[in-house]
């Protein structure tokens, strides 16, 4: 079960301020959605609408083609996971309990691949939420998320807080679960490079306005890595917006922002420099560069 | 394997959590029934002769129950919309889940209380103390238990519906928005019990020369106080927004 989620003119005020200034774009469905942006972007804002933890000031926004805030039908389905490293009443639940409430609640839950998930992340059903390490907070975050199995999943920064091989663990989940059930998946987050991959569109968020909405590919395309010997790298670099740039022994590699036409390309490998795709991560920073706004 | 059990959201809310606070009302419950039982055989014993009315599980229903169970009820709005509003359960069934705890555990206060007043009274029936009281009440006698759970049942769903909505005040209009709205929702909160003329407000009647409400209308009408203020509530948390740290 996939939903869509569309926005219209959407708008958000915060405490007399524009967290969201005029949002558009629409999200099919059934796939894995990246939302990237810089600190107070606008992310989170953005996905609590979504969940119905606040009303827009302003504008429409859609999921299953109904408005989610205080639907009854569209609020289960949607499951939003975030950071919370703490929270009121985190000395009173356990692990095993939480859980068992996630279960008691979510439409769609799964309890066996709850538990192997639990099994997978080491996460101890006993202990108290308050007495959870980051790491481990962020785990049961994150299998409620997966086992939730809700039609619209996000994970707001969810992730940040598992040391690597947990955070490739989940990568992995949330890939093989998307694959075998299909939803609305949506990965929100500053730190591009190791995500990248999973996304099939992404939304770039700057300062409450969406700065780009395209298929993962065609943001790539946008630019281009040329990696050779110095010198000829240099020889191409007048007249390109050089986004990154990486110096190893006589090998330069430069990240480039902008279509190369293909006489250039033809003149980079004539002079031995290949041309490659560019990382989503260098197209975020470019793109969210304060000089840029 | 999927489970399909969410039916009734607002009363799954409730079954997770009643037992909380459950456990902590008799606990709060079990200490006070010991100290009360305790100045009770104290004055039993020791008190003989003096005018000092002998109702102690009047003295314990007039006092700490009704705040204690007030300032349990705050914490309603901002435990279930931190908890239960991320997992998919609507505003509105979250007034619910708050009104059935509301209702349920003043329900079962006045229960406890009225069995108070029962045990008090067959452990005076045979003795030459006559149970006397120090407020005004809707009944006369410690056996009417009925009318005893009734009075309690308004009063005790009055003071928690009170701190209910003095918790949502404080969640919408943050500190300065709930101080400045504090007076005027004790006001409210102490209505049904002026309404009644019972406790520390109905003894103040006698001294004021006002004549209190027969109980056929005093009771509907700190009832609908009692529906006002739940009513508020609602209208308080209906778009409430679940603020958190943005990113």
């Amino acid at each position: 079960m996939t939903y869509s989620i569309e926005a219209r003119d959407l708008r958000l005020d915060y405490r007399g301020s524009p967290a969201l200034r005029g949002l558009d774009f629409r999200l099919a469905g059934g796939g894995i959605y990246g939302l990237i942006g810089r600190n107070g972007s606008g992310k989170t804002s953005l996905l609590s609408l979504v969940a119905s933890l606040m009303k827009p000031t302003s504008g429409t926004l859609l999921v299953d083609g109904e408005d989610p805030f205080e639907n009854p039908r569209t609020m289960p389905d949607v499951c939003l996971v975030q950071d919370r490293v703490k929270d009121s009443g985190d000395e009173m639940w356990k692990v095993g309990g939480y859980l068992r409430t996630a279960a008691a609640l979510r439409p769609h839950w799964d309890q066996e691949y709850a538990d192997r998930l639990v099994d997978l992340f080491e996460l101890p059903q006993r202990k108290r939420l308050s007495s959870l390490s980051l790491g481990k907070r962020s785990a049961l975050n994150i299998v409620i998320g997966l086992a939730s199995r809700a039609p619209v999943t996000i994970f707001d920064e969810a992730y940040v807080g598992l040391d690597a091989p947990s955070r490739y663990a989940f990568y992995d989940e949330v890939l093989s679960d998307y694959m075998a059930h299909p939803r609305t998946v949506i990965m929100s987050s500053h730190l591009v490079e190791e995500v990248d991959s999973l996304f099939e569109e992404v939304l770039i968020l700057d300062e409450g306005r969406l700065l780009a909405h395209e298929d993962t590919d065609d943001l790539r395309s946008r630019g281009v890595s040329l990696t050779g010997p110095t010198r000829a790298v240099d020889d191409l670099r007048p007249g390109l917006t050089v986004l990154n740039e990486q110096v190893l022994g006589g090998t330069t590699s430069i990240t480039v922002y902008g279509d190369l036409d293909e006489d250039t390309l033809s003149h980079a490998r004539a002079a031995g420099v290949e041309a490659g795709p560019v990382r989503l991560q260098d197209l975020f920073v470019h793109l969210t560069r304060k000089d840029r706004r | 394997m999927t489970t399909t059990t969410r039916r009734r959201p607002a009363l799954t809310v409730t079954r997770l959590v009643a037992p909380a606070m459950l456990w902590i009302s008799a606990l709060y419950f079990a200490i006070v029934i010991v100290v009360f039982a305790v100045i009770g055989y104290v004055a039993l014993v020791h008190g003989e002769g003096t005018d000092e009315p002998t109702s102690h599980a009047e003295l314990l229903a007039n006092s700490s129950p009704r705040f204690f169970l007030g300032s349990l009820a705050i914490i309603v709005t901002s435990t279930l919309l931190a908890h239960y509003l991320p997992m998919g359960v609507t505003r509105h069934q979250l007034f619910w889940a708050g009104t059935t705890l509301i209702l349920g555990g003043a329900a079962a206060a006045a229960a406890v209380i009225s069995g108070l007043f029962l045990v008090e009274w067959f452990v005076l029936d045979g003795t030459s103390i006559p149970i006397t009281y120090r407020t005004p009440h809707l009944f006369d006698s410690s056996a009417q238990v009925g009318v005893i759970f009734l009075e309690h049942l308004v009063a005790l769903a009055a003071f928690m519906a009170l701190g209910w909505l003095i918790g949502s005040v404080f969640a919408r209009y943050g500190g300065w928005g709930g101080l400045g709205l504090l007076l005027p929702c004790l006001l409210l909160g102490l209505l049904p019990e002026a309404l009644l003329g019972v406790g520390w407000v109905g003894q103040s009647y006698g001294a004021l020369g006002i004549e209190p409400l027969p109980m056929a209308a005093s009771v509907p009408l700190g009832t609908a106080v009692v529906a006002v203020m739940l009513l508020l509530n609602h209208r308080l948390m209906r778009d409430m927004p679940l603020r958190r740290p943005t990113s």
